[in-house]
């Protein structure tokens, strides 16, 4: 178990008597790709939350590199190494594309055995060079999800947790961003939540399924996506009308 | 380790080099020198004295930019740590027959340790906005009850008299700063070096750091930043500038009284900030100093004429340049307001829309 990079065990939070995550095991390994997926309300955010220190859990142990981080709050986590991509967007709206980067990479400078990634090159990956000065208020929905995921870049993560990174990106963009993710994870290990069913399955990674709050299934896209089950979880008893 | 937080350190203030954009900014801060030089040689003793008290007042609203106008927290109550420092400096040299720099540094030490304390409790609790802002009035209002009720130290309602101005000697040389020219000099000095050290500290990758931290706390924290450090840091420094200006004033006037506790002078420090424009440094300066200058000549023709006309021009601050007075924006409203005499429908100026508020 030395190898991994995070470990959770019997992970859980409630919400006012919601049981949002209900007793999840985790352990993500130094150059993991994973993909969560599960209705709406599955807990999947939360899960995210707990992994990054946003949320703090009602019960369960997390570990970082074997440290427990159980209770730490969320800048000792992104000092670590696990940098988070909300979701919806959430950037610093009145700077610039480029300050954006720029502040991001600053915060965790200090903890990372390697210089601060150039803002130019990140702005280049993420194909935003031509709106470095703009301000990030006055960008499209899209291009705010690239700048998130640029921010988070040079973060230089260990582990990416990306909450709906492909929401409101085109068909086309979103085969760009599986292309990045694929690069990515030559770095670090990334957790990537996803709605779109062709996202996660152009990822072609291991995926787990949440219900009710619980990691109800784990394996490969393609035995998740032949499975019965699920496919009641995800339509619905009665099922009426797909989830996305 | 420590080599390593040194070198994040560096980088964290290393100034990016000149561009235009820093033009304006050094040609106002030399403009500025030029004028702190050349006014006594024009200027009679009482008129130098009154822009010298008023230059204070831009040194307290220059804290109260760095805190609000930078770093995004609002206080009721920033004249807490005005009144601290002038108290300190007073109780220290009359009552305590202290030499001026250890009142100086009482003053200031007092201030700070006071807003490392609140900051501390609150800060790192998660208060913030109003809930900040009026803790810190009660703040205010209990330094002020302090002031007024322990008569043996403060000298209750008639305060101090007879506070001595500022000296000091090294080496046996004595350098007296009380007379009308060198507090002028000592003031002014002040408070360009306090405004170019703040301007340089904005200017640096800090600066930014501390507008992220303003603009979205949340995302901040996601990025790595303890952020209620920053912030407390940041109002620690605040407090400490604002101290000096409170000993600056002590040692200026000679007096000191409860009502610079006030409760009026805190709600003019933030109209200084808005309207002389949030987080601009030079314009809350320009604009306390200015604003000071013409409540000191209001007030010699009616004492309740002040506050009305203060409120009227925050007022007309708010509904028309929001980001403060300055010369575009002015063309801009005269224009409005030209259009809606005439009765033409004003134009409305085209807005690139942007979310004003994101979810977590």
């Amino acid at each position: 178990m030395d190898s991994q990079f995070l470990l959770g065990t019997g992970l859980s939070r409630t919400f006012g008597g919601i049981r949002a995550v209900a007793g999840v095991d985790v352990s993500i390994a130094p150059r993991d790709l994973l993909c969560v997926i599960g209705p709406n309300g599955a807990g999947k955010s939360s899960l995210v939350g707990l992994l990054s220190g946003a949320i703090t859990p009602g019960s369960g142990e997390l570990y970082l590199d074997g440290e427990r981080m159980t209770g730490r709050p969320m800048h000792a986590f992104c000092r670590r190494g696990v940098v988070r991509k909300f979701q919806g967007t959430n950037t610093f709206l009145t700077m610039t594309v480029r300050d954006n980067l720029m502040v991001a990479g600053l915060g965790v400078a200090a903890y990372r055995a390697t210089p601060m990634p150039d803002p130019d090159a990140v702005l280049e990956e993420v194909g935003l060079s031509g709106q470095a000065c703009e301000l990030a208020s006055h960008l499209p929905h899209g291009a705010r999800q690239w700048l998130e995921i640029g921010m988070a870049i040079m973060c230089q993560p260990a582990l990416l947790l990306l909450d709906e990174p492909a929401a409101g990106l085109s068909a086309k963009d979103a085969q760009r961003l599986v292309r990045l993710i694929h690069r990515l994870r030559e770095r670090c290990a990334v957790l990537a939540i996803e709605h779109d069913l062709d996202f996660v399955q152009s990822l072609a990674c291991e995926t787990w399924v949440m219900h009710r709050g619980e990691v109800v299934r784990r394996g490969s896209y393609a035995e998740i996506a032949a499975d019965e089950e699920i496919r009641r979880i995800y339509l619905g008893r009665g099922a009426t009308h797909a989830a996305h | 380790m420590s080599g390593k937080h040194a070198g994040c350190l560096r980088l964290w203030f290393s100034q990016p080099a000149l561009g235009p954009r820093d033009v304006s900014p050094l040609l106002m801060w030399i403009a500025a020198v030029a004028a702190v030089v050349l006014v006594p040689l024009l200027a009679g003793p009482w008129l130098l004295a009154m822009v010298r008290d008023a230059l204070v007042m831009g040194i307290l609203a220059l804290s109260y930019d760095l805190l609000w106008g930078r770093a995004g927290v609002l206080t009721l109550g920033h004249t807490t740590f005005l009144g601290l420092g002038a108290y300190g400096f007073a109780v220290m040299t009359v009552q305590f027959g202290q030499a001026p720099l250890t009142g100086v540094a009482v003053g200031v030490l007092c201030a700070a340790g006071v807003a490392a304390v609140i900051g501390y409790f609150l800060l790192f609790a998660g208060v913030r906005l109003h809930f900040f802002a009026i803790i810190s009035l009660a703040v205010l209002i209990v330094a002020q009850q302090l002031a007024v009720s322990w008569q043996s130290v403060t000298g209750g309602d008639t305060g101090i008299l007879g506070i001595p101005g500022l000296s000091f000697s090294v080496d046996g040389h004595a350098f007296d700063l009380s007379g009308p020219r060198t507090s002028w000099y000592t003031v002014a000095a002040i408070l360009l070096a306090a405004t170019g050290l703040i301007w340089l500290v904005c200017r640096s990758h800090y600066g930014k750091v501390l507008n992220a931290i303003a603009t979205n706390e949340w995302r901040a924290k996601a990025c790595g930043y303890h952020t209620p450090l920053h912030l407390l840091l940041v109002f620690v420094a605040s407090a400490a500038l604002a101290a000096v200006a409170g000993v600056l004033m002590a040692a200026c006037s000679g007096v000191v009284a409860p009502d610079v506790f006030s409760p009026l002078l805190a709600t003019e420090v933030i109209l200084w900030v808005a309207i002389g424009g949030r987080g601009r440094i030079g314009g809350p300066v320009v604009a306390a100093v200015a604003l000071t200058l013409l409540r000191q000549a209001v007030s010699s023709y009616s004492t309740d004429g002040w506050p009305l006309m203060l409120g009227g021009l925050f007022l007309a601050c708010v509904l028309f340049m929001p980001n403060g007075l300055r010369l575009g924006g002015c063309v801009v409203v005269a224009r409005r307001a030209g259009r809606a005499i005439r009765g033409r429908p004003p134009v409305q100026p085209v807005h690139r829309v942007g979310h004003a508020q994101e979810k977590r």
